[in-house]
């Protein structure tokens, strides 16, 4: 028989009643993107995992406390949580200097990694992984949009109204996102459509 | 009034957000300008491509997530 898939709005309302497995449901279904969306900010897996567990310990304590209002929308909402969390480590932790440019793009976005790991040099030899890459050095705001477009499968509205700017401003950062990754495939010599495309 | 299009307005398209009776338009708009076409085509490609990246975390912070809701007193 089909399995019928269970919407995260009624996973949510059995889980605040008390159903873990409904719970377990959620972690399984967003897990992946809510990582992806953290690692992409901190480039670094260990970190990654930790701030995951701490997206998701908010996320518990929040819904457990009677607190979550967000009508089923636990994506998007958990992905907000997972990126501020991974924007506030490097505020507090003071990594990395915070300057502004013309542009309105961080500094920290146009350095090259030149300190990468033994296991980030492993994975640039895939092609998805030069994708991520090229997401990872995105100025923040332009990042986010993409995230939350494609990990948060929210709409720009959406989008809008959760960073608190108009939907044109959304759109915008999404334009420049991608005229930004397509800089970076001249640059770098890359043409991501290869994978579909193969030789 | 005659709107125009802008590559904002393609963006939403290549999302499917734009209305049935802007598509029309905005599909001709693709066909006559080269620059919203390889705006379109940017965006195509990076749809495919998205799901591409997604990373998976190890079964330990897993199930140390599902340890700790089991944990968590619930409401009341």
């Amino acid at each position: 028989m089909e399995k019928v898939l269970v919407d995260d709005g009624t996973l949510i309302s059995r889980y605040i009643k008390g159903d873990e497995k409904a719970f377990q449901s959620l972690v399984q279904r967003h897990k992946s993107r809510v990582y992806t969306t953290i690692y992409l900010i901190v480039k670094d897996t260990y970190l990654a995992e930790d701030l995951l567990q701490d997206s998701f310990v908010k996320a518990i304590t929040t819904i457990k406390s009677g607190r979550y209002n967000e009508e089923g929308k636990f994506l998007p909402w958990i992905l907000r949580i997972a990126h501020n969390l991974a924007i506030d480590y490097f505020r507090r932790d003071k990594r990395y200097p915070t300057i502004i440019l013309e542009d309105g793009s961080n500094v920290f976005n146009t350095l090259d990694f030149s300190e990468d790991s033994v296991e980030s040099v492993q994975i640039r030899n895939e092609s998805h992984a030069r994708l991520r890459e090229m997401i990872q050095r995105l100025p923040d705001q332009q990042r986010e949009v993409l995230m939350m477009r494609h990990y948060g499968e929210m709409s720009f509205q959406e989008i809008a109204d959760a960073t608190g700017v108009s939907i044109n401003t959304a759109l915008g950062r999404m334009r420049y996102a991608l005229i930004n990754l397509r800089k970076q495939m001249l640059k770098y010599n890359w043409n991501y459509d290869q994978n579909f495309y193969p030789q | 009034m005659i709107k125009t299009f802008t590559p904002n307005d393609v963006i939403r398209y290549a999302y499917q957000e734009t209305p049935e009776e802007e598509n029309q338009v905005i599909e001709q708009v693709l066909l006559t300008d080269p620059e919203m076409n390889a705006l379109y085509e940017d965006v195509l490609m990076l749809q495919r491509q998205m799901p591409l990246t997604v990373l998976h975390p190890s079964d330990p912070v897993t199930i140390r997530i599902m340890e700790y809701s089991q944990h968590f007193p619930g409401i009341r």
